[in-house]
């Protein structure tokens, strides 16, 4: 009776320790489910938001291959040059006056004027072109001609570059541009990618340096309207005089953001408020799997 | 009554005093406010690209101190270019040339040729015939020096400035100490297979001042720099017998480290240069063992019937670490300076030799042998982050530059069937595997040991 009590005893006591040191080891796992996943919450733009003059350099290079088709007219306009000189007569005029343009890199603006009239307005140039023959002064109508022209040359462009796109895709894009942007709004994060992208270029990271996933240099920019750095600074000055690792990493930083390659900062100009001063961390972590 | 009002003017004043300091850290907070609101720009990525840097001619008057201003920029150029993180701009695309250089540079003409440094210098030979040769290393884009400095030397003198220069260049643009300013010692091997010749040579990093130490009379093996004097250790088979033997560089003399019962092999330095830590084989069994070589007393260091070799010491001195096949096959090991805590450090497939403990201390290099080939790599001397550099049909014998990111080593290509091929080369790679170079010599190398940085 007592041994039986005894295992009794005991079979408990083990039962009781198994409860007692299994529990802290099924609470040692609970946080395994709870493994933190970094999440990064960024602002993304409903509308891209681009500013109007990046996207014009981008669609003019399309333009190119377009022009030469139309090109055969702009030969025969070299000759009429001397001929208004000869004899400047008023009808003649209007054509010719767009031959100046082309020398001042204007060579989209010649073949504009041609097609615009062909699809749809027609009727507008000659009317224009009808008026400025009757003033008397031949040289202020030539003036005032080409004045009008590079107005239109701006608009024209576009035209262009909408013709050998799907109509409904530039009519978007314009409505974008448009907008107004709005100051208030944050910046987001394809602005900022577009600057980080930018010194993918300047920024020559110390490569093999000692160390080098521990150099997160921070660099303070005052920045210019246009884009320009007005002024940098490398933040952690005490680490600077103190380890030579991380002064290399913070000048070739500095040296990155005052390379004349990466200015200027690609940030919306509307925006100018919220980026006149920004800090840039500049880590090199993740090219040394970090 | 005046006591009450003496209480509430008490307590008016007290909350005057208040209001100051409050009204203060209000403003703080408020002006606080917007840094907070700071734009932050994360910038993970840039280009290893090797930085472009402009290598002016330094100036001189005279056209014979012209010509060295032109022989140091050329020096200084390739020992920069062959470091694979500078890329020297050719002089054609410079603007700003000629005596112009003698003032402060024009910074707008180097920044328009993208050049992120630029240095320049000037040679002046002194009525004692001696060289003064100064130079300047500019940070382009922020326009402000980063360097400065001047030297006075005999004009035969001039490569060992250029190095130097090379050097402080290096250091002030990485971080890291140079290598330029110095020597390797190798094995110039000639003759056919079965009658080889060979001799102690010696040369600078780049190739230039190229000489043999030895005749060629004994064979010579494994030489080793002194950390910390102008001496090497070798392995000479003078007599039949392989001894241990010490260099002179400035002296030229050799002398036989100690007679010792056994075989001795690989001997190598401690770094503070006291010390001598080699293999000797008694009746068969390789151990390791310590010399010291102020009292040349001998300690062994392991005991084991396994084969113990190619010892190396950490630079703290603290530990060692070896090769020993006593698990089995050939693999790394770590100990205590006096032989204690012996752990094994290498556990991939194939077999591990001649592990070399870098001066930086943060790797240990190594020769693999795996598949029929070999390797040149690396790890950290707790077995982790293991990466081949090199490979080869045989590639061995690695040395570390006096900075730890460079090695050295020896690579020899296959023989075909009419005995052609198989020349063997010194070549030199950074530890990130990249910039694989060739040392050019005169006859066959093997066997490199780079010196410090020459004092």
């Amino acid at each position: 009776m007592i041994r039986s009590a005894s295992y009794s005893a005991l079979l408990h006591v083990v039962a009781f320790l198994v409860a007692w040191f299994g529990l802290p080891e099924l609470r040692r796992n609970l946080p395994m489910l709870d493994a933190p996943i970094p999440v990064e919450i960024v602002t993304v733009a409903e509308m891209t938001n681009a500013p109007p003059p990046e996207p014009e350099p981008e669609p003019e290079k399309p333009t190119p291959p377009p022009e030469p088709e139309k090109l055969p007219p702009p030969p025969p306009e070299p000759p009429p040059m001397p001929e208004p000189e000869l004899a400047p007569e008023p009808e003649p005029e209007p054509e010719p006056m767009p031959e100046p343009e082309p020398p001042k890199k204007a060579v989209p603006p010649p073949p504009k004027p041609k097609p615009a009239p062909k699809p749809s307005a027609k009727p507008k140039p000659p009317k224009k072109k009808a008026k400025k023959p009757h003033e008397p002064d031949l040289m202020t109508s030539v003036l005032k001609t080409v004045e009008k022209l590079k107005q239109k040359a701006r608009p024209e462009p576009e035209k262009e570059e909408e013709k050998p796109k799907k109509y409904k895709i530039p009519e978007k894009l314009r409505q974008s541009a448009q907008r107004p942007f709005d100051e208030s709004a944050p910046m987001t994060i394809s602005e900022l990618d577009a600057v980080a992208r930018q010194f993918l270029k300047c920024w020559n990271v110390p490569a093999g340096a000692r160390d080098a996933k521990n150099l997160l240099v921070e660099i303070s920019v005052r920045a210019n309207p246009d884009g320009t750095i007005r002024q940098a600074q490398i933040l952690n000055q005490g680490r600077m005089r103190s380890d030579p690792f991380y002064r290399t990493a913070a000048e070739s930083a500095l040296r990155a953001v005052l390379n004349p390659i990466c200015s200027p900062l690609k940030l919306p100009p509307e925006k100018y408020e919220r980026w006149k001063t920004m800090r840039l961390k500049f880590d090199p972590r993740a090219m040394f799997g970090g | 009554m005046t006591t009450f009002c003496g209480i509430l003017t008490g307590v008016r004043l007290s909350i005057r005093s208040l209001v100051f300091p409050l009204a203060m850290a209000a403003m703080i907070i408020l002006r606080t406010h917007p840094a907070a609101a700071e734009l932050v720009i994360d910038i993970t990525r840039g280009n290893i690209d090797p930085l472009p840097i402009a290598v002016t001619s330094f100036l001189g008057e005279a056209s014979r101190e012209a010509q060295i201003g032109k022989d140091i920029s050329a020096v200084l150029s390739a020992d920069l270019e062959r470091s694979g993180l500078f890329r020297p701009i050719p002089h054609k695309a410079f603007i700003q040339t000629g005596t112009s250089l003698a003032v402060r540079p024009r910074f707008g003409d180097w920044r328009i040729i993208n050049a992120q440094a630029m240095v320049q210098g000037r040679i002046e030979i002194q009525d004692s015939g001696k060289l003064r040769i100064e130079f300047r290393l500019w940070d382009v884009f922020a326009e402000q020096q980063m360097a400065g400095q001047a030297y006075f030397t005999v004009a035969k003198n001039w490569r060992r400035v250029a190095h130097i220069i090379a050097d402080v260049i290096y250091k002030r643009m990485t971080g890291e100490s140079g290598y330029f300013d110095t020597r390797v010692v190798y094995i110039a091997e000639s003759g056919p297979a079965n009658k080889r010749i060979k001799r102690l040579a010696i040369m600078d990093q780049d190739g230039a001042n190229h000489r043999f130490l030895t005749d060629g009379q004994y064979l010579v093996l494994t030489p080793r720099f002194s950390p910390t004097a102008q001496e090497i250790t070798y392995l000479s088979y003078i007599g039949k017998e392989p001894r241990v033997y010490i260099f002179n560089l400035d002296t030229g003399r050799q002398e036989i480290l100690g007679d010792f019962p056994g075989m001795t092999y690989a001997p190598r330095f401690s770094p503070d240069g006291n010390k001598v830590v080699m293999s000797m084989a008694k009746g068969g069994n390789s151990e390791i063992y310590v010399m010291n070589l102020g009292t040349r007393d001998l300690d062994r260091l392991t005991n084991n019937p396994a084969i113990d070799t190619s010892p190396s010491y950490s630079p703290d001195s603290k530990r060692i670490t070896f090769n020993s096949d006593r698990g089995g096959t050939q693999q790394i090991y770590v100990m205590d300076a006096d032989g204690d805590d012996i752990q094994r450090i290498s556990f991939g497939k194939g077999r591990y030799a001649t592990p070399v403990w870098s001066p930086r201390g943060d790797y240990i290099a190594f020769t693999k042998m795996k598949g029929g080939e070999f390797f040149i790599g690396i790890m950290h001397p707790d077995g982790s982050g293991e990466r081949q550099l090199a490979r080869g049909f045989l590639v061995e014998g690695p040395t570390w530059a006096p900075n730890g990111r460079v090695l050295s080593f020896f690579k020899q290509g296959k023989r075909d069937k009419k005995g052609r091929g198989g020349e063997s080369r010194l070549h030199v790679i950074d530890i990130t595997g990249h910039n694989e170079r060739e040392i050019v010599t005169p006859l066959d190398a093997s066997d490199p040991a780079w010196s410090p940085l020459i004092p």
